[in-house]
């Protein structure tokens, strides 16, 4: 046991901080870190928002945070908290504002060797084919808001009613591509009116499609489980709900900055604005969350969609023939009503995670038949010159975490940084050297999203497979990245 | 416009800016500026009439925060970029202002930043000794 001046922060064992319960806390926090990512995340105010987030009503378990975790809004990114329905509280600021930004894997039967010479013209068909960039519109589209509604109704589903996809890739997403209790009409018209055109387009940032293979596998039987093989192709989507999930969120963030004096909530920070899960504002922003939870589903998959379309026209085979299958999709900003056990007990609660992914073992109800032996996968992107990995869910972060892990690697440097020490440098043929065809919807953002911008993701998941958070199953590494 | 309009304040996954001015219309005209700056580079000015916006907000804050939030509306919604701003008004309670919009144009015009949303993290309007500034943070 140590000390640490900072929140009086216990060490546990080797990857567990507990943050003791202080002032208004109402229960205790916990981090899941090394040294090494502990001393990042000293140099921002995370800490102090698990700290805050404590102080939330009807708070079940602990505040806690993945080994990715960092400075966000409200809850630190990386933030896992679960509610009690009666009790408790449910918060934008726990979710974030791209809600539902999530990933998916696709896995092929194409192995690296067949396409390596083709990336250069994949890359580019991929860029144009997708629309990206901050403002992207997508052109072939054309929804008016009966049928937009429609999406944000029943999320992937309607997608692959209207012949975006199958059957078969609506059961390898959470919840199946659809939240049941959207409601449409808790969405406001400007957020209708930000997502009408940006249904099928990647957006800006850290948003990207990336293809590329499977470099490492750490658990061969598991990998076999799920489709995966040494040296196959494979094609990462990261992306979210574009400006209708901004709106909503906004919109609420709006609605709630009242609420919390009409409640009488004593609030550390504005953005961790919060209402009762039953009250007419709670209700108001779960149904208008999963509404864009869904158009975010929606979205990947008519992205998903678009990728087969374009591996068939650069490679002249069918989807189907090229094996191009849903691996699995998973959010990263959301809450939801989940069944856990708490003290021994199965209860319901509102589980919110921002920037982090549910994790799932073997065995467990919500994971698809598919998986049922190998546990539900687990994508962590990693920045666009390194690698990314699969894992599956445990039963220790069942039990520790809501069944939750990390999301991704995490910035290292601030934008402005990046831009410093990018100075000089051409990107784009320093990722070709490294093997790396990029397209990038504007300079700028490639240039803040160079590789050092951003932690190892290996630290991260390393971190996480030690503790017990996920299993380390295969590692991916890039050819082609399109970035918003 | 210059950098001396605004001042850029970033952390490791944070953008944000600070504007100053005599008067609360200078900051939220230089905290308006300032965001077009950080969100676009626009190629050419077009001479279109300005049109009226309106913006309600509880306190000072969300009044901010709504005002720079319908920009981000009317990029997203209707393609529309914002050019040249007059402050009209600022009540408790509503801004009302002349802005300058125009057709954002693909062949000229580059984003430089994906905006999502104007927050209320670590946000400030107000009074420092005796002039005005504000402090506003971007979720990118």
């Amino acid at each position: 046991m140590q000390e640490l001046t900072i929140h009086n922060l216990r060490q546990i064992d080797q990857y567990r901080w507990l943050v003791p319960r202080q002032g208004k806390m109402r229960t205790d926090g916990m981090l899941f870190l090394d040294r090494k990512l502990l001393e990042h995340v000293k140099n921002d105010k995370s800490i102090t928002q698990v700290a805050n987030v404590a102080w939330l009503p009807g708070i079940v378990g602990r505040s806690l945070a993945m080994p990715d975790m960092h400075q966000g809004y409200g809850f630190p990114i990386g933030g896992v908290a679960a509610f009690d329905p009666d009790e408790g509280v449910v918060s934008p600021g726990g979710v974030g504002y791209d809600i539902n930004c999530g990933v998916r894997l696709l896995r092929s039967s194409l192995v690296k060797d067949e396409i390596k010479d083709e990336i250069a013209n994949l890359v580019n068909s991929l860029f144009s084919n997708i629309p990206s960039g901050v403002g992207s519109r997508q052109p072939h589209l054309k929804l008016n808001k009966k049928e937009l509604k429609k999406v944000l109704a029943t999320g992937a589903q309607w997608a692959v009613k209207n012949g975006f996809g199958s059957q078969d890739d609506l059961l390898h997403i959470e919840e199946s591509g659809c939240l049941g209790w959207a409601d449409p009409e808790a969405v406001s018209e400007r957020a209708l009116d930000r997502g009408q055109a940006q249904l099928g387009t990647l957006g800006s940032g850290n948003h990207f499609v990336e293809v590329g293979y499977v470099d490492t596998i750490f658990e061969e039987k598991i990998a076999k489980g799920i489709g995966l093989f040494k040296g196959q192709v494979t094609v990462i989507i990261h992306t979210g709900s574009r400006g209708l999930g901004h709106q909503v969120c906004g919109d609420n963030i709006r609605l709630l900055q009242n609420t919390s004096r009409k409640y009488h909530f004593d609030l550390p920070d504005r953005e961790l604005c919060c209402a009762p899960v039953h009250s007419d504002e709670g209700m108001q922003y779960l149904a208008a969350m999963a509404a864009a939870a869904n158009f975010a589903f929606a979205n990947r998959q008519l992205i998903t969609d678009e990728v087969r379309r374009t591996f068939e026209q650069v490679f002249g085979l069918g989807a189907q023939k090229m094996g191009l299958q849903l691996v699995y999709d998973v959010c990263h900003n959301i809450a939801k009503y989940e069944t856990h056990e708490v003290d021994g007990k199965q209860r319901e609660v509102v589980v919110h995670r921002k920037g982090a992914t549910r994790a799932f073992p073997a065995h467990h109800p919500k994971v698809p038949a598919a998986y049922q032996e190998t546990g539900q996968p687990v994508l962590i992107p990693g920045d666009m010159g390194r690698y990314s990995y699969v894992l599956v869910g445990t039963d220790r972060a069942l039990k520790e975490t809501f069944g939750s892990t990390c999301h991704g690697a995490g910035r290292l440097m601030s934008r402005h940084a990046a831009k410093k020490a990018a100075k000089g440098h051409n990107v784009t043929a320093e990722l070709a050297e490294l093997g790396v065809t990029v397209r990038g919807a504007g300079r700028a953002t490639l240039i803040e999203e160079i590789p050092q911008a951003y932690k190892d993701v290996e630290d991260v998941v390393r971190v996480v497979h030690e503790a017990g958070l996920a299993r380390k199953v295969a590692r991916l590494r890039p050819l082609g990245v399109i970035k918003g | 416009m210059t950098s001396q309009l605004y001042r850029i304040i970033e952390h490791t996954a944070d953008t944000g800016f600070e504007v100053w001015g005599n008067t609360k219309e200078q900051v939220f005209e230089s905290a308006a500026k300032a965001f077009f700056n950080i969100m676009w580079q626009i190629d050419a000015q077009q001479q279109n009439e300005p049109a009226t916006i309106e913006v309600t907000g509880n306190d000072l804050e969300e009044l901010l925060v709504n005002f720079l939030e319908e920009f981000l509306y009317l990029y997203d919604a209707k393609g529309l970029v914002c050019t040249a701003i007059e402050i009209e008004s600022i009540s408790a309670d509503t801004l009302r202002a002349k802005v300058w919009l125009q057709k954002f144009n693909d062949a000229g015009d580059q984003e430089l930043l994906g905006v999502k949303a104007v927050t209320y993290h670590q946000l400030f309007i107000g009074r420092k000794n005796d002039s005005w500034c504000a402090r506003i943070f971007l979720d990118i």
